[in-house]
């Protein structure tokens, strides 16, 4: 008789025991595949969190004494009024600039300089160092060729709440903080004026405005310039036309966006080997902090569902080894009277192995629909927990804030979305499932075919 | 023509001898009866002429070939059958299956032979009687063409008149479907079935009596 319909005859028969293994490798079914699905949707998370957070460094002249090219010049202008010049001679060339754009993994390269100016009228968040009296109305302007790029952005410690980022070619706009344009009831098209050390003025558009979120927010001691709420972010056409100093030509800092941050230290590592990067006069900062936090946070997540998978397959592997094991008595019989058919020991445990297996493929298939269900609430639960973690900024914190409030909304969906059953976390269910029922039925026979067939008789006499 | 041959068999457990240079011959077409009281050995013989273990020293020939490890499965998959005193039969198979274990299709018209009714063969073989379980072990055996018998107390189970039928059809077997069987039991009532009896005393087996003629 073959051995597929002697198997299909112990399910059939053996009812109470068939329904017994079937619940089990449900149960393992459904644990092993939730697993597998909010593992699934976690990495896509990760990935997405990775796409959507990048990392940046930025390159930038030092301006401190162990620089050689820095300078100090104390200038004494007409009216007696001494102001002190500093400024380094090698900056940050454009040259230098494309080259780093050709290091694979670069996303986009972010040039900036700053210089201080005054708006018109404007009131401003006093800072916590005394400054003299003509620095009091001043402010921090950042020129960028692009604000979506340039790194507090890029690593949102700033977010962009209403209005536009400055995009290349923009001429005579800019970014004011929450705070600032909240002081001076300000709304995006508002126009103001900046006025130029020869007390000129700049007519410029207020297009976005910028909420700060870290701890500079209460930082303990700054001036008021280098408040990062008073800072106006600006094209670098109107930096220049406010300035009427003849610096050597080049950029202060360049920010280096990389379409993955877990490519960072690669590329750094590349700039530093370039020729004309040179260690003396610039300096490099990283800006990955919060993709750091968020993928620490989602990293747990991860371990916590490689362990919990780990667990279902060994305890339901050890279950499964119990039960079979329990039930060897009757199998001795069974098995004594085979051998006595002459049938080999391969094809009987070849019988017992295809009886699991048959109840195992369709328990695996109803198992789909549970495994779902809990998917879902382990997901659910993941992201939740997320939500609380205020200690740590995590990335659902870090999209709240963010200005695409979208972003929140599209990795808990792809969450969900990628909750649903594959056809790839199927096939590795089957798989896995396999490899426990071989494994169980495999030492569970064991102590049965380790028997000689005269210890198999004896045991059934 | 002798099938079977047993020629100075020892066996022996850690502590325990069972046989000690035991010999015999078996033919077909007789029947043979090894009596023996319990803990004498009977299973441990059985076992050695079922090809299940090995004799510690001494052979067991077959048509005149050693039966050795290699060999072995082979002649539990061909040439012998054996019957239990109990759980000969798979529980979840009916009447019919278990004697197609061995038989292909060829099972039920065996088994109305040994007196089985259409129904008693598709019953759940639980359901049977003792004698009738035992009539469906036989027919399996039977309905194979393995041409060597054994059973081991096939009787012990069973009230004396089942167990005398039985004993008839073991006979039958020998006799008109020319089978080598080898009965191991402490009953004397089935050792007066056949045609040879053999007696396993302190690890000795003798010949009790031949029937010089049935
Ligand atoms: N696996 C074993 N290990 C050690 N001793 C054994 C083993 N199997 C059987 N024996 C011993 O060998 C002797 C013969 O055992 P065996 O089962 O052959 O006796 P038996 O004649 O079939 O007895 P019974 O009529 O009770 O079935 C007994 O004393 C038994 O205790
Ligand atoms: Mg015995």
């Amino acid at each position: 008789m073959w051995t597929l319909k002697r198997a299909l005859r112990y399910i059939s028969r053996k009812k109470g025991k068939t329904i017994i293994l079937f619940i089990l490798l449900f149960v393992t079914g459904t644990f092993v595949l939730s697993a597998l699905i909010v593992e699934k949707g976690v990495n896509v998370a990760q990935r997405e969190l990775r796409e959507s957070l990048g990392g940046s460094f930025s390159v930038s002249v030092k301006y401190s004494d162990d620089n050689p090219y820095y300078h100090e010049e104390i200038m004494e202008d007409s009216a007696g009024f001494s102001d002190v010049l500093l400024y380094s001679t090698k900056l940050i060339s454009a040259d230098f600039i494309n080259k780093i754009l050709k290091i694979p993994g670069v996303k986009s390269c972010e040039a900036r300089t700053e210089a201080l100016c005054q708006l018109e009228g404007m009131k401003l968040k006093a800072g916590t160092i005394p400054i003299e009296e003509e620095f009091e109305n001043q402010q921090k302007m950042v020129a960028v060729y692009s604000s979506k790029d340039c790194s507090e952005f890029a690593d949102r410690s700033l977010n962009l709440v209403a209005g536009r980022h400055i995009v290349p070619g923009d001429r005579h706009v800019i970014l004011l903080s929450k705070t600032i344009t909240e002081l001076n009831h300000l709304e995006p098209g508002d126009k103001l004026q900046i006025v130029d050390t020869d007390n000129q003025k700049v007519e410029v558009e207020l297009i976005g405005i910028f909420d700060v979120d870290t701890i500079e927010k209460t930082g303990a001691s700054v001036t008021t310039y280098d408040r990062i709420e008073n800072r106006v972010y600006s094209d670098l056409a109107t930096l220049t036309e406010i300035e009427n100093n003849s610096y050597p030509a080049g950029y202060d800092q360049v920010f280096v966006t990389a379409s993955d941050p877990d490519q960072l230290e690669e590329i750094v590592g590349t700039v530093r080997q370039m020729d004309g990067y040179d260690e003396q006069a610039y300096e490099i900062d990283m800006h990955d902090e919060k993709y750091q936090a968020s993928a620490g946070a989602l990293g747990k997540a991860e371990t916590m569902i490689k362990v919990f998978l780990a667990l279902s397959i060994v305890v339901s592997a050890v279950i499964l080894t119990l039960v079979l094991v329990m039930w060897n008595r009757e199998r001795i019989h069974e098995t004594g009277i085979y051998l006595g058919c002459g049938i080999r020991k391969s094809r009987i445990l070849f019988q017992y192995l295809l009886e699991v297996l048959l109840i195992a493929s369709i328990a695996f298939a109803g198992a789909c629909i549970p495994g779902k269900i809990a998917a879902d609430h382990i997901g659910g639960y993941i992201v939740a927990e997320k939500k609380t973690q205020e200690d740590t900024e995590s990335l659902i914190d870090t999209l709240e804030n963010s200005e695409d409030e979208n972003l929140l909304a599209d990795t808990a969906e792809s969450l969900e979305m990628e909750m649903k059953v594959g056809e790839k976390e199927i096939v590795i269910l089957y798989m896995i499932g396999m490899f426990i029922v071989v494994f169980s039925v495999v030492v569970s026979s064991s102590c049965i075919f380790r028997l000689k067939p005269r210890e198999v008789l004896s045991k059934m006499s | 023509m002798e099938l079977l041959v047993l020629e100075q068999v020892d066996f022996s457990y850690e502590k325990k001898e069972v046989l000690r240079k035991a010999s015999a011959c078996f033919e077909r077409g007789k029947m043979y009866v090894i009596l023996g009281k319990s803990g004498s050995g009977k299973t441990t013989l059985l076992s050695l002429l079922g090809g299940m273990d090995e004799p510690k020293s001494g052979k067991i020939l077959l048509d005149g070939t050693e039966i050795n490890k290699k060999n072995m499965d082979d002649y539990r998959a061909k040439r012998v059958s054996v019957i239990f005193q109990n759980y000969n039969l798979v529980d979840y198979l009916t009447a019919a299956e278990n004697v197609e274990l061995l038989a292909g299709k060829g099972g039920r018209g065996i088994l109305r032979k040994l007196g089985l009714t259409e129904e008693e063969i598709t019953r759940n073989v639980l359901e049977l009687s003792g004698g009738q379980q035992q009539r469906v072990a036989i027919g399996r055996a039977l309905a194979s063409e393995r041409d060597i018998l054994l059973a081991d107390e096939p009787t012990g189970n069973l009230d004396g008149k089942t167990a005398l039928e039985i004993a008839e059809i073991m006979k039958r077997m020998a006799h008109e479907y020319k089978k080598c069987v080898i009965v191991v039991t402490h009953s004397l009532e089935v050792a007066e079935y056949a045609d040879v009896v053999f007696e396993l005393k302190q690890a000795r087996l003798n010949d009790r009596y031949e029937k010089s003629q049935r």
